[in-house]
């Protein structure tokens, strides 16, 4: 898309445009495409792995029906992260909340310490600083989280996640400021052995 | 934009850098194969469905041959041929084995992407998919050579414009009652002014078409009893007074009146009559409002006159649910007025208590009388009128009889002539109408006997425009067997069909198909 600062990189148009007209194969080929950046997405929105595979294959099959109605004005991963996105807001209810901020850490991952001075060794701390990034990914309110993950973990620009999300680019930037301080902070301290 | 926007829209490329840290999940094992069998069973239940309506659409082909009235007539922009609908119905998918094919394939492509120790996943079992995949060769193989084939994009579209379209049409035939909030906003190229002027209503609705609908502060009421007949608008103007009409008897449906129905309903109906005239015009997509997921069903619509309108609308249901939750009417892509659905709430119980507006202490009210009376039967319409009604046997699936009524006599317009005056109105004595009902959608089939000039003098009793011309149908079963009928579909004509015999004028209208309004007319008793 001219004028485009997004860093997804899309499938090639003829390979949509053979999907939205039934070609099966290019179906496939354009699920297999993006399948990397919406687990990447989906699986830190919803905080679970079963979820995950869950709001994904509902996903897919929503796309594969709405095909027909795909048109080429929209990026093929616009479209396809506002399927996803839409199955993941159902998955996680009207409350918004992951698993991971029910439970009070993400995914599984073990509690960070509790001791403010224990600095792990120096090769464990990027995963360390994961598992806290994770957790502190998993406390903020779905929105703004999604609006994180679309802008600085996906890579989409401004336009088109605020195109998934349905709400405007103004409030985009406000969502964003009000998602990211926490998460600097995480990986501030974190950065520096501490849990934050 | 506000002003931090400009910099916080930007990637932060630290917390980019730490996020590309965090792990991945691999899909469970049996992910591609259970996405696999969901594909395979969407894609079967919408070739028997597709079935079902090319056995349908071959009994009709069988039958008697449709002439047109006059010669040249018309076809309604967007209509589809019965080539056409056929070619229409066609799956856009290629054959039953590539989905296979491709899912197996990916799942033996899989590679750990792991990073970390979170997310513990079981490793794929490969030699299923593999085994699916030889299996899938062959028939992607076999299929391909003998299928072959290249499905016009803008038949896929217009299918799933009317499959959604069919889908909230179900949905709606589902709830006995609907309440909940509705917003109306007007935006300022309609208004004028800079900014949105909203309303916000409460609002309840019963299957059989009664509503209510209350404005936030008291001053605007209005009300529709189905059952009874009557409708009241009360409107309050602090320190001025009240103004309230009151109708009784008030015609069901067309062509003698049009149905009373909540801003809601209309804008959908709107949506529906666009769809329904011109299917591949339309989009379908689902996107994401106030960050909720929707549904959007987008068409132009047609406009007439020379008065701004609105030239297209959006409506957005539940994606799960498919009722509404808004219609968004737009000129020249600018806003024009929103209708929107807040805190719906589904069957809850409605007696005819909640379609009662009191009236305000000091107002009178002078009720205009339409003349429908509301009867409990069709056999009781058949002996207040004279004659049998007409009722069919065969409706659309999810319609119900929501009213019956009787009416001494009624007027119709007669034709408009090319030169744009009207001729006589028509006069008719004995009129019934059953009026049917799914959701908003409204099914109305009338009889009347013709009264001086006689009845083969009769014309559209909807009315005619210039130029636009009924397709002639001739029925081949039923009470009107034999009888050729006109079919009219432009827009903004209501869909319908009228016919006549010695004694009886008969319409059956409805935002449907002819070829369902047809069936509907060739089932009538």
């Amino acid at each position: 898309v001219a004028g485009s600062d997004s860093a997804v990189p899309e499938v090639g148009p003829a390979v949509m445009a053979r999907a939205v007209r039934g070609d099966d194969h290019a179906f496939a080929t354009v699920i297999n495409h993006y399948d990397h950046i919406l687990r990447s997405f989906t699986c830190q929105l919803v905080g679970d792995n079963d979820r995950m595979d869950e709001v994904l294959s509902e996903a897919y099959v929503r796309a594969y029906r709405l095909l027909p109605a795909y048109r080429a004005e929209t990026r093929p991963s616009t479209w396809l992260l506002r399927i996803v996105y839409g199955a993941g807001v159902r998955a996680l209810g009207p409350d918004g909340d992951t698993e991971a901020a029910a439970t009070g850490h993400g995914g599984g991952s073990p509690d960070p310490p509790d001791d403010p001075a224990q600095h792990p060794p120096e090769g464990d701390r990027t995963g360390q600083l994961a598992l806290w990034l994770d957790e502190a990914l998993a406390q903020l309110p779905s929105e703004r989280r999604a609006a994180v993950l679309l802008v600085d973990g996906v890579g989409a620009d401004a336009a088109s996640a605020a195109d998934v999300l349905g709400i405007s680019v103004d409030e985009l930037a406000d969502w964003l400021a009000g998602a990211r301080p926490d998460l600097r902070a995480v990986i501030a301290a974190g950065g520096g052995g501490r849990r934050p | 934009m506000t002003e931090h926007s400009e910099g916080t829209l930007r990637r932060d490329e630290r917390l980019a850098s730490a996020l590309a840290e965090l792990p991945i999940a691999e899909h469970a094992d049996d992910f591609w194969i259970g996405l696999d069998e969901r594909l395979l069973d969407d894609r079967r239940a919408r070739r028997a469905a597709q079935q079902a309506s090319d056995d349908e659409a071959s009994g009709r082909a069988a039958g008697p041959p449709m002439a047109v009235i006059p010669s040249g007539a018309t076809r309604p922009p967007g209509a589809r041929t019965p080539g056409a609908a056929t070619r229409s119905r066609r799956p856009y998918t290629q054959d039953p084995g590539s989905i296979v094919l491709e899912l197996a394939r990916h799942a033996t492509d899989i590679t750990p992407r792991r990073r970390g120790p979170v997310y513990p996943r079981r490793r794929a079992r490969l030699g299923l998919a593999v085994a699916v995949f030889a299996t899938a060769v062959l028939a992607v193989v076999a299929v391909a050579l003998l299928f072959g084939r290249e499905p016009d994009e803008e038949e896929a579209a217009a299918e799933a414009a009317s499959a959604a379209v069919a889908d909230i049409a179900e949905a709606m035939a589902a709830p006995i009652s609907l309440s909940g909030g509705l917003t109306l906003t007007e935006f300022t190229a309609q208004t004028g002014v800079p900014e949105p002027v909203g309303r916000a209503y409460t609002f309840v609705w019963r299957v059989d078409g009664s509503y209510r609908y209350t404005l936030a502060d008291g001053t605007f009421d209005e009300a529709y009893d189905a059952q009874l007949g009557t409708r009241r608008k009360v409107q309050i103007a602090p320190g001025f007074g009240s103004v309230v009409e009151d109708q009784v008897n008030v015609p069901p449906g067309p062509p003698d009146g049009v149905a009373p129905a909540l801003p809601i309903a209309n804008a959908m109906l709107t949506v529906f009559r666009a769809v329904l005239a011109d299917p591949s015009a339309a989009t379908v997509a689902e996107e994401a409002r106030d960050g909720q997921p929707v549904l959007v069903v987008d068409t132009p619509l047609l406009t007439v006159g020379t008065d701004p309108q609105p030239d297209r609308a959006r409506l957005a249901v539940d994606p799960d649910s498919k009722l509404p939750i808004a219609v968004s009417f737009l000129i020249g892509g600018q806003p024009w007025e929103d209708v929107r659905v807040d805190n719906l709430a589904v069957d809850a119980p409605l007696g005819a208590e909640n379609f009662v507006i009191p009236v305000p202490g000091s107002a009178s009210v002078s009720p205009i009388d339409a003349g429908f009376r509301r009867v409990a039967s069709p056999a009781e319409a058949t002996a207040a009128v004279g004659y049998a009604a007409s009722v069919p046997a065969y409706l659309p699936a999810g319609f119900k009889l929501a009213e019956v009524a009787v009416a001494g006599q009624a007027q119709s317009p007669g034709a408009t002539n090319d030169d744009g005056t009207q001729a006589p109105a028509q006069a008719a004595e004995g009129l019934i109408h059953l009026s049917y009902r799914r959701g908003f959608e409204q099914m109305v089939v009338t009889t009347r006997r013709g009264v001086t000039p006689v009845s083969d003098r009769w014309t559209d009793p909807f009315g005619t425009t210039p130029g636009v011309e009924g397709r002639a149908i001739e029925l081949d079963s039923g009470r009107f067997d034999g009888v050729t009928v006109a079919s009219i579909q432009t827009p903004p004509a209501m869909p319908h069909l009228w016919g006549r015999t010695d004694e009886l004028v008969f319409t059956v209208s409805g935002i449907l198909p002819a070829d369902e309004l047809t069936r509907i007319a060739n089932s009538l008793d």
